[in-house]
């Protein structure tokens, strides 16, 4: 290249360096020696890596001589090379370089290296800019994702909230409603639409002044309410109301948002709740009523009798204390009446006899066991009176055989389908097993009734959880079934277990028998007792006397204590003499049955006799944990409370 | 536009053109990992010779074109995938960003690696021949590249394809060249070759 021809390379916008096949510096235009500070004169003929020792590196030495010898143009961009020229701009910044290294001839044919440098600030700079637009545009985008994310959620949420929601102008005129509001009031957006316009106010069964909106919005406050809303049938219902005021950019509120409740069933469920807590609390006052009328019963029955005896020569006088015994008889079976009101639930308890009643229920059972299950009925001769609910006995015996017909249900076609209804009386004698698991049974007279079925049986582990709530093996079940059936038996002051094997399942159901009149009269004429030695513990003193007086005219003798505390301490005294304790359940300080507890740590065999003048179902559970004890009602008749001793002081001191 | 069919190079003349291909490559793959301090390998290289060409590159490609005329003739180009471009700008630059595509200092980081890769291999080829030549600046093209100088029907020009798999510190990163030569220079070469690398 001709020398004069060079300083064309002034013109160019890039540095421009000329070096020979030595790398010594032939020309250096005026960009270089701007940016280098170095003037052409004082680098020509000088060492190029000398003044840029990271020329001297084999790579970049390797590369420019392929260049030399008249290889292809080299590039050294900026990225993998960082100040190849070391030149610093105004900031004092390295210059960002873009290099291209090209092959040239000298006039004399000699080999050249012609450096062009190009300055990459500005597109630098503009890549920065680049990039921070884009970082800008890339946060931006996330964040319109993320309004659009929630948006979509807020829509979904309000498109299948249960609450409708309307937004309207201020003016009260919807122009939104949710599908939850078409769902409350019938009316549809498009109804909405074409009723335009569509106040909200409207709705409402009582006229408020279209202006109570607009000065609630005005003031841009919160109003929440109840207010009667009609559907557009005609009905109408109780809505809870909420309103809030939505404001636009400018901080004054454009439309109003409201949230409608339909809560007509919530006011039932109160008012459910209200009745409900009512019922209780009267139950609660005939309770007490009850039992203090009892008490005083008890007090007058036992003076009565005391009286009649007194009076034996006087036969006028024995037939008005009849005739006052029969109006307390008939006090005490309202009484009866009341605590049967009181009860929960309303249980209704009469006299039925059993066997005639399962005859029925068997009948009855037929029609819901398919005619393919055998069923096997067997009930033992006599009446077996008892005590109770029939249509919920009824109602817990047909669970019972549905169950059975469930079990039954899973057997193959080759095998006879059967279900077992049986009805004796409890043989205290033959059935050991069931009078260690339930105590309760050794005392008066029970009727079993047993369901067996041939079916899958049930397994060991759950057996014991069958008369859990919830608690079932069915699919379609609820699981209540056996539990309310174990509830209404134990308000008959029943019992029930199940039993189950390979063979099949056996539901067994024992309830109380009553006593015949035949019995009871054979034992008020039986013989006196033999001065055994009774403890009558009641905080009552009119029951204490009067029952003392009573069991001492009986032939027996009598210790008394006021309350559990003095009952122990009367025990710790004439413990090994007293034959049976007679124990009111509920008195203050210490109640019967803890008592009782410490009673049997001291003397395990001495019999209890508790009674209670509340009724006998929320006691029954307390005192069956108890073996030789028995619970009775109060008021009771000398005739029985007789009764009982005997049978349990006979079998505490089997005859010889 | 015109799509390159001619006869195809033999495959004894592939044969023997490959080492030099390999000694270029290996040459550069050192180059680049003396200047950026990276482990660079040439793990694979092979060579085929497409009758007809379809795309040289795709619209995702970044290729790295140089014309070279006198004695040796012709043209050759370095391919660089969008996964391939991004995986070599983002190892041997430690730039960031590697998604963006109009990125001109992301274009001149792959002019310099193709250029290094071009030369490296006209090198070795330019030593065999003991001839001279004139090259265009290297230049980079973006996108599809449908044709090609000397791309003429009547052209006695060769089209070589090298399909090569390097190791950039772990990475595997797959590289297309495209080498177009006339057939004269194809048979001088391939006659001393074999005599050139052994000596």
């Amino acid at each position: 290249m001709p020398k004069a021809n060079l300083h064309i390379l002034n013109a160019i916008p890039d540095g421009a360096c000329l070096v020979d096949e030595h790398l010594n510096i032939v020309f250096w235009n005026t960009l270089m020696q701007r940016w280098s500070g170095l003037a052409e004169q004082d680098v020509v003929g000088k060492n190029l890596s000398a003044l840029f020792p990271k020329l001297k590196e084999d790579s970049y030495q390797l590369r420019i001589n392929q260049v030399l010898q008249g290889g292809a143009p080299a590039v050294f961009s900026k990225q993998l090379h960082h100040g190849l020229f070391d030149f610093h701009g105004e900031s004092g910044a390295l210059q960002p370089q873009r290099v291209t290294l090209s092959h040239v001839l000298s006039e004399k044919g000699k080999p050249m290296a012609l450096f062009l440098v190009q300055d990459m600030s500005l597109y630098v700079n503009q890549m920065e800019k680049y990039e921070h637009l884009i970082e800008e545009f890339d946060a931006e985008l996330k964040q319109r994702h993320e309004l659009e994310r929630n948006n979509q959620m807020l829509v979904s949420a309000i498109e299948h909230a249960d609450e409708a929601l309307i937004v309207m102008r201020c003016t009260g005129e919807i122009v939104y409603i949710n599908p939850a509001f078409s769902e409350q009031t019938g009316w549809s957006a498009k109804a909405i639409e074409q009723a335009a316009p569509f106040y909200y106010h409207q709705l409402f069964v009582t006229a408020i002044d279209q202006s109570h909106i607009r000065n609630l919005t005005m003031m841009a406050a919160n109003w929440q309410g109840r207010k009667k809303i009609k559907h557009r049938d005609g009905e109408s219902f109780t809505a809870s109301i909420s309103i809030s005021p939505i404001q636009n950019a400018g901080e004054q509120v454009s439309h109003v948002v409201v949230v409608q409740e339909n809560i007509n069933e919530q006011l039932q469920l109160e008012e459910h709740y209200r009745t409900t807590q009512k019922q209780e609390a009267l139950a609660t006052l005939i309770g007490g009523i009850a039992h203090d009328f009892n008490n005083l019963l008890s007090g007058m029955m036992g003076h009565l009798y005391l009286a009649n005896r007194e009076v034996q020569g006087l036969p006028k006088t024995v037939e008005r204390i009849h005739r006052v015994q029969h109006v307390v008889n008939d006090i005490a079976a309202i009484v009866a009446q009341l605590m049967t009101f009181a009860r929960k639930g309303g249980i209704e308890q009469q006299k039925f006899p059993l066997n005639s009643f399962l005859k029925e229920f068997v009948k009855l059972a037929e029609h819901a066991v398919p005619e393919y299950i055998h069923m096997n009925i067997d009930f033992e001769f006599g009446e077996f009176p008892c005590l109770g609910d029939v249509d919920r006995l009824q109602e817990s015996l047909m669970n019972m055989v549905q169950n059975a017909v469930d079990a039954v249900d899973a057997l193959s076609p080759q095998q006879e389908a059967e279900i077992r209804i049986h009805l004796s009386v409890f043989d205290k004698t033959k059935q050991a097993k069931w009078l260690k698991r339930h105590p309760a049974l050794k005392e008066g007279k029970f009727a079993q009734i047993t369901i067996w079925d041939n079916g899958r049986g049930i397994d060991a582990d759950i057996i014991d959880r069958v008369f859990d709530p919830f608690f079932t093996t069915q699919h379609l079940g609820s699981g209540l079934g056996l539990s309310v059936a174990a509830g209404n038996i134990k308000q008959m002051n029943g019992l029930y277990d199940v039993t189950s094997d390979a063979s099949g399942t056996c539901i067994f159901v024992w309830l109380p028998l009553l006593d015949s009149e035949e019995n009871v009269e054979e034992v008020a004429t039986g013989r006196a007792a033999r001065g055994q030695l009774i403890l009558v513990v009641d905080d009552e003193h009119i029951i204490r006397d009067t029952c003392a007086e009573v069991l001492i005219s009986l032939g027996y003798q009598v210790i008394t204590a006021n309350n559990g505390y003095e009952a122990i301490a009367q025990m710790e005294a004439h413990g090994e003499r007293v034959d049976c304790v007679l124990m009111d359940m509920i008195m203050p300080k210490m109640n019967g049955s803890v008592a009782a507890g410490h009673i049997r740590e001291m003397y395990p065999n001495v019999p209890v006799i508790f009674a209670t003048a509340y009724d006998k179902a929320l006691s029954i559970d307390a005192t069956r944990q108890f073996e030789q004890a028995m619970l009775i009602s109060k008021p009771f008749a000398p005739h029985a409370i007789h009764k009982h001793i005997k049978a349990m002081t006979q079998k505490a001191t089997p005859l010889a | 536009m015109k799509l390159f069919v001619q006869t195809p190079v033999s495959v004894e003349q592939l044969e023997t053109l490959r080492p030099v291909f390999k000694v270029g490559f290996e040459q550069a793959m050192t180059v680049l990992g003396d200047m950026t301090a990276h482990k660079l390998k040439l793990l694979d290289l092979s060579l085929t010779s497409p009758h007809e060409s379809k795309p040289f590159a795709t619209s995702d490609d970044a290729t790295i074109c140089l014309e070279f005329s006198g004695e040796l003739a012709g043209f050759s180009a370095v391919v660089f995938s969008a996964s391939s471009a991004a995986a070599m700008v983002s190892s041997l630059s430690k730039s960031k960003r590697t998604s963006i595509d109009i990125d001109p200092l992301r274009t001149g980081t792959l002019l310099e690696i193709g250029n290094i890769v071009l030369n490296s291999v006209l090198g070795q080829w330019l030593k065999i021949f003991d001839a001279k030549a004139s090259f265009s600046l290297p230049y980079c093209v973006e996108g599809v590249l449908k044709s090609i100088p000397f791309a003429q029907e009547k052209s006695d020009k060769k089209l070589i394809r090298l399909d090569t798999l390097l190791n950039i510190d772990g990475l595997e990163v797959s590289l297309l060249m495209w080498m177009v030569v006339s057939a004269t220079s194809l048979e001088k070469i391939t006659l001393l070759a074999p005599e050139k690398l052994n000596a």
